[in-house]
């Protein structure tokens, strides 16, 4: 008796001591009320991986930590919001949900939300005004193109879909959609594609569209054979814009295959020029030829002052995790330079924010601390801003909140 | 066509066991069992059954009273005595030299009160499993048999084990033992695969009387279960014993719950033919009250209680058997068909606000299997047994409308509601082979060699566009266990054992070079090793250890990919594991006390998690990317005064750390920021507590009344990595505390029974992964009928 008294006194012992040594929570830690930007990180592995968002005030200088400072917005959004303003928009395509957030007291508070299940997902965005947000993408079952006109005050939306879309080639049954939408002349422009859903392959012609706003008709095609594959998920990636001269800039980065042998299409990079309708004939800047590095998924962002930065694979084929980075002169349609000063290293879908005609680029060293790199166009020179203690899977978005 | 390897050392292995079967006939028997079976008035009993347990032998008393029985060495064994009108006994016996002549008399009690001795005699017969060298959970089902619970349900009441149901009756189920789930955990069912009687034969819904027991290996397995179980293997043990039964019942309850079961076997004893049948039926609308989901109101979210409306269940299974027992040629050899068939609607994704108001998934399957045993052979040191499956299992997920469904059962034109529209179809022939060989070197030495062949050919297309799959995958298991265990100074036992996976895979994938469909093919092989050892230090006390180098083998799709989206691995390794079991054990019985008090503790070293790594570019590679290692205690006390109290209680703490050092498995990527640091979204502290009290002679005297209470406890977990997230926005899945309760009446010694069961008493809200809600407060009646003994 005495000795399963002892064994009992001991497995109890066992389980207090183990149970005791867990704390309900980490030490709370002051938030950033004031931050000025917004990092967005992925951490963890499969298939624990969480969203976290890291506020911070400056990115030129200074040091973070994610650990107790990350706010965890997994379960609300994911990194393919849009954002304007402060506010966080959110497409969730899976609960038939759009929303506004804002991120208050270190947790995402939602400001507003609405069903919504028109758009398969959201493929691209675009802002009309300051308070008017278009979004597209394909219709449920792939043969159309559909659009949400969000009026982002109240939240009010008005769905409608593309009339005079290009027809579909036979055997090629679904339209491919992307984030190379932008509002220019008050019409919307982007592209389609068309793929055969059996092999995924797409037919080999880019057609980029004139829409009238906000009777979302085609106005106007235009067709080009030299690259296909329209600008990726605006929200995840940024893959187009109008530059200051009012010139619209998209480039095509989807990977497809396009032909029978198996190859896939090289990434371009096309212009419609201000007052025009249709592709400019005259430009097209294939990314390898004039770089020597394939284009990496979709970041092409505008810098001002006639540049553009690039990202770029380190080594072409389709299994790259490392990136660099490039400028590009609009107007020549020729490589300025690469940024070599950059550390080569993984980095997220959006992990650069341009301002001002600077680029804030933030990049996994896989060193134990990553930076922020921040690029002058006007100097042409680079240096290292914010350093962050690492060890994440990836920087998914730089995002300016006030 | 594939072609597995069928090495010549196989074929050697496989003459040599038809050699075996042949000269079986010439196998002699020098030791047997016999005594004289007698009632309180020293009246020699006709009839009753004796039985060897543990294997299939046994024999029937003849007009004398007396049974013989041969067996294959000296030594003691433990025999179960069975006759109508008496209670059923255990009871040690030696076996003497045949031409030894030393004859006992057994008495047997006449009594009405079966109940209480199916309590006994299952104490002792788990507890034997407990005593052996392997972290083993044994859980005697007959107790439960008036419970409508299923086996999930049971095996979430044990030590080391957590099931996460989504929801009611047939839903999805992740069951981990000792912190790894998954494909980690394999599953049986008296020893062959429990999937390949298909889809429909799962956890959640075999209910409790097809069972008889189950055992729970954790993280080491002995090599009869030949497989690749990384993290442990769940057997189902269901009655052998040579004897006729009935076991019939129904239950229903809340949601429209109905479940009937039937289990029954008849002996021709002149012949030694034997048929056997056992089936259930399953069926539940699952329209439990969900609290404060969200539905839209005047375009507008709004939270309101409301009932499931897409989750009705449905699963029927059938199994017959007929067969030959007791022949000199055979100990057993049946051959069986089954059938099993479900059907459900899906109410939900992973989390609760993504609703289903129209998915469903069904499917059913057929088997035909042969097995075969002969103990006894080469002079009584050889046993040997064969088994052979061939089945089809067909399920479909059907996704077919473009809308998107609220809580309240309203849509919106939409989305296909899963993201993959159309009938997601998987079409799957398997053959499935095992034997198993015994040889007993000499007294307390014995060697084990296990084979397995499992072959499935894996079909996936989606039925809405197309017939076939243009792409299947083939996959070839050849495991080879050979074990060797001795027993040393009489009180320890060690089993050593070293495993063989060999794996062949074939896909069919399109190839631009030639602008067609090729073949490609791989063979991998895989030595795994292990050792479990008991030491007793007393009757009924032990300390127990066991140790094993495991894997869990790759998926074909995870090595060869789709072609499309999926890049090929080749280079792709098992998932790996260094399981370490470290236990005590203490039992005491005096008077009317008896006790059972274990504790074990756990270590799991996981390398090389196989997870899909997403590219930029929209393609995935499934790798080897993520390590983790598990430590966990877990201790059970167990009592029991007389027949009419019972007590258990026990509690699992369990600490899951992620041990991937560099993100990705790749030094170049640096040191991971959630290295060491604890996995989040799974309980890591639960445990339970069962209280049972009976009364023999409630109201008659062959009757008997019993009440269990039962109280399940899950601590609180976080949903995400709690040392990065700020205090605001760390999510916290909730303490949980459920206690159901079931009232039992047995009348006419056990043959007529009906029970009351309340389960979650206090109408707790419960939920699981992610939060999906699951049942609240639910009442069922169950009505059985049990002949155990003609």
């Amino acid at each position: 008796m005495k000795m399963y008294t002892k064994f009992l006194a001991l497995a109890l012992v066992l389980s207090i001591g183990v149970t005791s040594c867990k704390k309900e929570n980490n030490d709370a830690i002051p938030i950033d009320e004031d931050a000025a930007f917004a990092l967005w990180i992925q951490v963890g592995s499969w298939p624990n991986t969480n969203y976290y968002v890291l506020n911070v005030e400056d990115l030129t200088q200074g040091a973070a930590k994610l650990q107790g400072n990350g706010i965890d917005v997994t379960t609300k959004l994911n990194n393919s919001v849009i954002t304007k303003d402060g506010f966080y928009y959110f497409y969730n395509s899976a609960e038939g949900r759009f929303g506004k957030y804002t991120l208050e007291n270190g947790a995402v508070k939602v400001v507003k939300e609405v069903p919504l299940s028109h758009l398969a997902s959201l493929a691209g965005h675009t802002w009309v005004n300051n308070n008017t947000l278009v979004m597209i993408g394909n219709n449920a079952s792939g043969n159309g193109v559909n659009a949400v006109v969000v009026n982002t005050d109240d939240l009010s939306l008005t769905t409608g879909a593309i009339s005079g879309l290009p027809e579909l080639v036979t055997n090629y049954t679904k339209y491919l959609v992307g984030g190379d939408i932008q509002y220019k002349d008050g019409k919307l422009f982007f592209s389609v594609n068309m793929q055969n859903t059996s092999n995924y392959q797409v037919y080999p012609r880019l057609y980029t569209m004139a829409v009238s706003y906000p009777a979302l008709s085609v106005t106007k095609i235009s067709t080009d054979d030299r690259s296909v594959g329209v600008g990726n998920t605006s929200g995840y990636f940024a893959t187009s814009f109008v530059d200051g001269n009012g010139d619209m800039y998209f480039m095509t980065s989807w990977n497809l295959v396009w032909n029978d042998n198996g190859t896939r299409a090289p990434k371009g990079i096309y212009r419609i020029k201000k007052g025009e309708d249709e592709l400019d004939k005259s430009y097209y800047i294939n990314v390898l030829q004039e770089t020597g590095k394939e284009a990496a998924a979709g970041t092409f962002m505008d810098l001002g002052n006639g540049k553009a930065i690039l990202k770029l694979q380190e080594t072409e084929g389709y299994e790259n995790e490392k990136y660099g980075y490039t400028i590009i002169d609009l107007e020549t349609g020729k490589e300025v330079r690469k940024l070599t000063e950059i550390t080569s290293g993984e980095s997220g879908e959006r992990n650069i924010y341009v301002e001002n005609g600077k680029a804030y680029i933030a990049v996994l060293t896989g060193e134990g601390t990553d930076y922020i790199w921040v690029y002058d166009s006007a100097t042409d020179k680079v240096s290292k801003g914010l350093s962050i203690q690492g060890g994440y899977n990836s920087f998914s978005r730089i995002d300016k909140l006030k | 066509m594939v072609v597995f390897v069928l090495n010549n050392c196989l074929r050697i292995k496989l003459t040599f066991l038809f050699f075996l079967i042949a000269i079986s006939g010439q196998a002699q028997q020098n030791y047997s069992i016999m005594a004289r079976v007698v009632d309180n008035n020293n009246t020699p009993l006709e009839a009753v059954t004796v039985k060897i347990v543990g294997t299939p032998k046994s024999a029937t008393t003849d007009s004398n009273g007396l049974f013989r029985l041969s067996v294959t060495h000296a030594g003691s064994f433990t025999i179960e005595l069975t006759n109508v009108g008496f209670i059923a006994q255990k009871q040690s016996i030696l076996a003497q030299s045949a031409d030894k002549v030393d004859i006992e008399n057994i008495i047997l009690q006449r009594d009405a009160r079966q109940m209480e001795v199916v309590e006994v005699d299952g104490r002792s017969e788990t507890r034997q499993l407990k005593e052996q060298g392997f972290a083993v959970n044994a859980i005697d089902t007959r107790k439960l048999a008036n419970t409508t619970a299923d086996l999930n349900e049971v095996l979430n009441r044990s030590t080391g084990v957590k099931v996460r149901q989504q929801g009611g009756m047939g839903s999805d189920f992740e069951f981990s033992v000792n912190g790894l789930s998954g494909s980690a955990v394999k599953f049986f069912i008296d020893g062959v695969p429990l999937d390949i009687m298909g889809s429909a034969m799962a956890l959640n819904n075999i209910p409790v009387n097809l069972a008889d027991r189950i055992e729970v290996y954790k993280g080491v397995a002995p090599i009869e279960l030949g497989s690749d179980a990384l993290g442990g293997a769940v057997n189902i043990v269901t009655n052998k014993s040579v004897s006729n039964y009935l076991d019939f019942s129904h239950s229903y309850g809340s949601f429209q719950s109905n479940q009937s079961a039937l289990n029954t076997q008849y002996v021709h004893q002149p012949t030694g033919i034997v048929f056997k049948a056992s089936g259930f039926f399953n069926y539940s609308k699952n329209n439990y009250m969900m609290h404060d989901v969200e539905t839209v109101e005047d375009n507008a979210f709004v939270l309101r209680d409301v009932p499931r409306f897409n989750d009705r269940y449905r699963s029927a299974m059938g199994r017959f058997e007929v067969g030959l027992v007791n022949k000199s040629w055979a100990d057993a050899f049946f051959i069986g068909i089954g059938y099993t068939d479900f059907d459900k609607q899906v109410q939900t994704g992973v989390r609760q606000s993504i609703v289903y108001g129209h998915v469903t998934r069904d499917g059913n399957a057929k088997a035909l299997n042969l097995r075969y045993s002969k103990t006894g052979l080469l002079q009584d040191k050889l046993d040997l047994s064969l088994f052979a499956n061939y089945a089809k299992d067909y399920s479909v997920v059907a996704d077919t409308v473009l809308r998107s469904y609220r809580w309240d059962g309203s849509y919106m034109e939409g989305n296909s509601e899963t993201g993959s529209f159309g009938l997601s179809t998987v079409d799957r022939p398997r053959i499935f082979t095992r034997a198993n060989v015994n040889y007993r070197l000499f007294e307390n030495h014995k060697l084990s060699l296990n084979y397995t062949l499992d072959q499935i050919e894996n079909n996936a297309y989606n039925a809405y566009y197309m017939d076939e799959d243009e792409m299947p995958g083939k996959l070839g298991k050849h495991i080879v266990g050979l074990g060797y265990q001795h027993e040393l100074f009489g009180r320890w036992t060690n089993t050593f054992m070293a495993k063989y996976y060999g794996l062949a895979t074939e896909k069919k994938q399109y190839d631009y070079a030639v602008q067609g469909m090729v073949n490609v093919s791989d063979y991998n092989g895989y030595y795994g090793y292990g050792i479990a050892s008991v030491y007793k230090l007393m009757s009924g006390a032990g300390i127990k250890a066991s140790y094993e180098n495991t894997y869990r083998l790759q998926d074909v799709n995870e090595m060869f990919g789709d072609g499309f989206q999926i890049f090929n691995n080749l280079e792709l390794k098992p998932e790996a594991s260094q399981n370490v079991n470290l236990g005590l054990f203490y039992g005491l019985q005096s008077g009317k006390h008896d006790w059972f008090v274990e504790a074990l503790g756990t270590y799991r070293n996981v390398k090389d998690f196989i997870s899909p790594n997403q590219y930029a570019n929209n393609m995935i590679q499934y790798q080897n990317l993520t390590n983790s290692l598990v430590r966990g205690v877990e201790g059970e006390v167990r009592y029991v005064y007389g027949n009419w109290l019972s007590a258990v209680v026990n509690l699992t703490y369990q600490q899951a750390i992620d041990n991937t050092k560099y993100q990705k498995n790749n030094p170049d990527n640096g040191i991971s920021s959630t290295y060491k640091s604890e996995i989040p979204n799974r309980p890591w502290l639960f445990g339970n507590f069962d209280l049972g009290l009976s009364k023999n002679s409630f109201l008659h005297q062959d009757d008997r009344l019993q009440f269990n209470l039962m109280t399940h406890f899950t601590q609180w977990y976080y949903r995400s990595w709690a040392n990065i997230s700020t205090q605001n926005s760390t999510e916290i899945i909730p303490r949980q505390l459920i206690h159901s309760a079931i009232v039992s009446y047995a009348t006419q010694g056990g043959r007529y029974n009906v029970s009351f069961e309340c389960r979650n008493l206090t109408n707790e809200l419960a939920f699981d992964n992610f939060r999906l809600q699951r049942p609240g407060r639910a009442f069922y009646v169950k009505l059985r009928y049990a002949l155990l003994q003609k």
